[in-house]
């Protein structure tokens, strides 16, 4: 296979779960793309070194990770990482979907803002993506109980999000008809 | 599937105690079930729906291929053909370089037409008879010059002297026209 094509195949394929990720992270559409962008020409500048990757999804994970994390650091500015995510994708749904959207949009934000970046990580790869703990754990170079116990903590934030969003009314549905 | 069973996952959820297995399965009983539930397991079964929602709504476009494959794979063959370029320049360069290198000494090897000045610095004598022989030369360029520097001066004095003594006769003529009047 050429280069080109596992370029394409390995990597390339794997654009969505990387900027979802950097979505997360970084809460803008724009740097997000910037991340995923600089993460895949990265990617395909270290072709030398591809024979060596055992899983190049966990190594593809960690390029992104790391570029969110510098990306993160040089900017220093809490208060825009205070910042509520961008709803920029809500306006294609109907009403009643938005409504539900809203509401779990803001448990995400919640139980986010109170994860340190490896828990994070962690949430985002479970919940988001959906990746076995055993798959976690080789993305991040973590024990598995590791990944158990910080998503036991993420876990935690997000039943309490869910009790005050839908017990208290802090996130009241709107009705957008 | 029984309530009780998703009660029973529902905890297990929260304590991260359900296997991968375990916990597909209890997604896929939540959505099927959703309608008819209640509490925690409604809320949680919005929850998965909103994150598959996520993965859908949050993804890039072919667009986004174009341009990373213009950024990486197409950059490296215009690279590719660029590098082309430099390496034929260079060979042209050195080749260039390698004909003037044998060429020189070549042309330096031909013998010349004007008189050589042959390198005297490895015989002290034959070096001063030459320094000799050349000041020498200079001494009689010099002393010809000086001859015809003579001449001109006597050429010089010969025209002051004609002029002051046309100088005198015009003068001795006006005077001679003033007595007559």
């Amino acid at each position: 296979m050429s280069e080109e094509n596992y370029f394409k195949n390995t990597f390339l394929s794997q654009k969505n779960k990387l900027y979802r990720f950097a979505y997360f992270f970084l809460k803008g559409e724009d740097e997000a793309k910037d991340a995923t962008q600089e993460a895949l020409i990265k990617i395909w500048d270290k072709r030398e070194e591809w024979h060596k990757v055992e899983n190049p999804d966990a190594w593809s994970m960690q390029i992104i990770k790391n570029n969110c994390l510098d990306r993160l650091r040089k900017k220093k500015t809490a208060q825009k990482h205070q910042q509520l995510m961008e709803l920029t994708h809500s306006t294609h749904q109907n009403p009643g979907t938005i409504s539900i959207w809203q509401d779990q949009w803001q448990i995400l934000q919640q139980v986010m803002e109170q994860l340190s970046e490896k828990q994070k990580t962690v949430f985002i790869l479970r919940e988001i993506e959906g990746n076995s703990y055993q798959e976690i754990a080789e993305l991040l170079e973590i024990s598995e109980a590791q990944v158990k116990s910080d998503l036991f903590r993420s876990r935690k934030f997000l039943r309490e999000a869910m009790l005050k969003v839908n017990n208290y009314g802090i996130g009241t549905t709107k009705t957008m008809a | 599937m029984a309530s009780e069973q998703l009660k029973q996952w529902l905890e297990q959820y929260w304590q991260g105690e359900l296997n991968h297995v375990e916990e597909m399965q209890f997604r896929s009983e939540l959505k099927i079930n959703k309608a008819s539930l209640t509490g925690e397991l409604k809320s949680l079964a919005e929850w998965f729906e909103a994150n598959e929602n996520v993965k859908q709504e949050i993804s890039l476009g072919d667009d986004f291929d174009e341009m990373v494959l213009n950024s990486t794979v197409r950059k490296n063959i215009s690279m590719g053909n660029w590098s082309w370029w430099k390496i034929a320049a260079s060979i042209l360069i050195i080749i260039s370089l390698g004909y003037m290198a044998w060429l020189l000494p070549q042309q330096n090897s031909k013998p010349k037409n004007v008189a050589e000045i042959t390198n005297t610095q490895e015989d002290p004598e034959k070096a001063f008879e030459e320094t000799k022989a050349t000041l020498l030369l200079m001494a009689n360029m010099m002393n010809n010059g000086k001859e015809h520097l003579n001449s001109l001066q006597l050429f010089q004095v010969a025209q002051d002297k004609i002029q002051n003594t046309l100088k005198q006769e015009k003068s001795k003529q006006k005077e001679d026209i003033k007595n007559k009047i």
